[in-house]
């Protein structure tokens, strides 16, 4: 039986902000990283 | 109840999200600061490293320096150390040698004392000697003179001793002579003479030594170079002259052997009468 599909919540839009806060964070550290040398995994 | 849960992770994934997004970008904004102050510190303490390293080696060399200088002051240091050893050598090998010239000093000092007193007891005696010696010098002087003059006297005497020796063989060749004339005039020599006979006036000549006039001066009395032994008698005439011209006439007043003192007859005077003028008996 299928599920009926339900409409997207407050707290779906809230994981996405809190997706591209860790993305953003991730981009600092890897420029961050970059000012010192890394290159990468 | 899932529902509740769900929502409370969803929340607080976003909450620990932004944290971290907060986080990282924070740290990507300062860690420029941090870089720039860490380069910054580094180049400092590359600085100091290098200061430090030209500070050590400097002081490596100023250690070489000191320790070379250090090397040459105790190599002069020995060198004087043995200079002075043989300084104080020398030093006591002169002290020994003033030690020993003192002695001598003192010895010499002691003779010279000595010497200086005996020297001046001779010098007592050489002063005495010498007034001896100097009353002997004039005593001897004294006889000296007395024997020159009587020497003088002697050769003087002898002179007119030849000279009375000639005279009397001319007297009595003269009277051998007189004596013939009379035996040729058929005259006994031996007769008596009878009455005043004038005196026989010879050419007698001489000098005025003296002039001189009595208190009065009435009369003037002068003295010549002439007198008996020449052939003057008292009151024989005397002419003064000097040169060719006529002085005076005198009469020989007081005769003596060698000279006579004469009386100037001032009625013939017709000049000045000075020593050195001229006397004859005739002219």
């Amino acid at each position: 039986m299928s599920q009926p599909s339900s409409d997207p919540t407050i707290y779906d839009g809230l994981m996405f902000v809190a997706l591209a806060a860790v993305i953003v964070g991730i981009i600092f550290l890897v420029l961050t990283l970059n000012q010192y040398g890394w290159s990468g995994p | 109840m899932n529902n509740v849960v769900g929502k409370m992770l969803i929340v607080m994934s976003l909450v620990f999200s932004i944290l971290f997004m907060c986080f990282a970008g924070a740290v990507y904004t300062f860690q420029g600061q941090w870089r720039s102050k860490a380069l910054e510190t580094q180049k400092e303490l590359e600085v100091a490293r290098q200061q430090t390293e030209d500070a050590i080696e400097e002081r490596n060399r100023e250690k070489a320096a000191l320790e070379a200088e250090r090397d040459q002051f105790q190599a002069a240091a020995e060198q004087l150390r043995a200079d002075q050893d043989r300084l104080k050598t020398q030093a006591q090998n002169f002290e020994a040698l003033l030690a020993e010239a003192k002695l001598v000093g003192d010895k010499a000092r002691s003779e010279s004392l000595v010497a200086t007193i005996e020297a001046a007891a001779r010098v007592k005696e050489a002063t005495v000697l010498n007034k001896e010696v100097r009353s002997l010098q004039n005593r001897n002087a004294e006889l000296f003179d007395r024997l020159q003059k009587l020497e003088d006297e002697r050769l003087s005497l002898n002179g007119r001793l030849a000279a009375a020796e000639e005279k009397e063989e001319e007297h009595l060749a003269e009277n051998g002579r007189l004596k013939d004339l009379l035996r040729l005039n058929e005259i006994d020599p031996r007769q008596v003479v009878v009455g005043d006979v004038p005196p026989d006036r010879e050419k007698v000549d001489g000098f005025v030594t003296s002039t001189r006039r009595n208190k009065s001066r009435t009369q003037e009395y002068i003295g010549i170079t002439v007198g008996s032994d020449d052939g003057i008698s008292k009151d024989m005439k005397v002419t003064v002259f000097t040169g060719d011209k006529y002085k005076a006439r005198a009469r020989v007043y007081t005769v003596y052997p060698d000279s006579a003192v004469c009386i100037v007859d001032e009625d013939t005077r017709q000049g000045t009468i000075e020593e050195g003028d001229n006397v004859t008996t005739k002219f």
